[in-house]
């Protein structure tokens, strides 16, 4: 089931799996990204949710304030609502975006506590999650 | 560190000039005005893969830069539909963000100086 859609990002749930699946299509406005990660707590805190995965190749720049928020805002909130046990995440071919998320990783990649791991090809990712990625497209 | 960031606020003066003339009808084609933008994004795109700055305010043109390129897009829609109000507050808002750029922009010239 399609959790969240707008012409920046579409997450979806997959019961079966337990799996929340985040496709984001391109540049995303700040206050458009915040709307995403509430989306996301609200996923988490209301569904049985394990797996994770994000589709980030079409995603761009995060600004620095929206760095700021994911690391002091979102993740903890995220940590005590989430039972995710592994996330696998495609990472983004934009230079600015791979900075940013450099800089996330700098701050909170020692208190993850769960598997994350990137991958290149959803492929990749969706057999290291042990899924099939034919109910990706389905 | 040498980086001209005075073409750079050239790129941004032309962009917005010819984004005005449009409004005003001066100007029929988009592809003039998306063509400075365009460099003026290639000219923030060296900063990270050129002069390898990591610094937040690289990060921050870049986003700025997006929201202008996303505006513009927005601005012309509206336009061609026949909603030249709306266009005009578009354009506004474009203002707003490129002076943003701007500040921005003088915030890293003089953060490089000290490189």
């Amino acid at each position: 089931m399609i959790f969240y859609e707008s012409e920046h990002a579409t997450m979806s749930y997959f019961e079966r799996e337990k799996l929340v699946f985040t496709v984001y299509h391109g540049f995303t406005p700040s206050d458009e990204l915040r709307r995403i990660l509430d989306a996301s707590l609200e996923l988490v805190a209301t569904k049985d949710v394990e797996l994770g995965l994000g589709d980030n190749r079409n995603m761009k720049v995060i600004r620095p304030a929206d760095q700021e928020y994911i690391n002091t805002v979102w993740f903890p909130e995220f940590l005590r609502l989430s039972k995710i046990r592994k996330s696998a995440t495609i990472e983004s071919t934009d230079v600015f975006n791979q900075m940013a998320t450099k800089n996330i990783l700098k701050v909170i990649g020692d208190r993850i506590p769960f598997e994350f791991q990137y991958f290149d090809s959803l492929e990749d990712a969706c057999a290291w999650l042990g899924i099939d990625p034919e109910i990706l497209s389905a | 560190m040498v980086i001209d960031f005075n073409q750079a606020r050239s790129k941004h003066t032309f962009f917005r000039t010819r984004v005005r003339g449009f409004l005003l009808g001066s100007e029929a084609d988009p592809d003039t005005f998306k063509a400075y933008l365009r460099e003026l994004g290639a000219w923030v795109e060296a900063l990270a893969t050129r002069y390898h700055l990591e610094e937040d305010e690289v990060l921050e043109a870049n986003y700025l830069h997006s929201e202008m390129t996303a505006k513009t897009e927005a601005l012309i829609k509206c336009w061609d539909a026949g909603r030249e109000t709306e266009a005009r507050e578009r354009f506004q808002e474009m203002e707003t963000t490129g002076k943003e750029f701007l500040t921005i922009l003088s915030r890293l010239e003089q953060k490089t100086k000290k490189i």
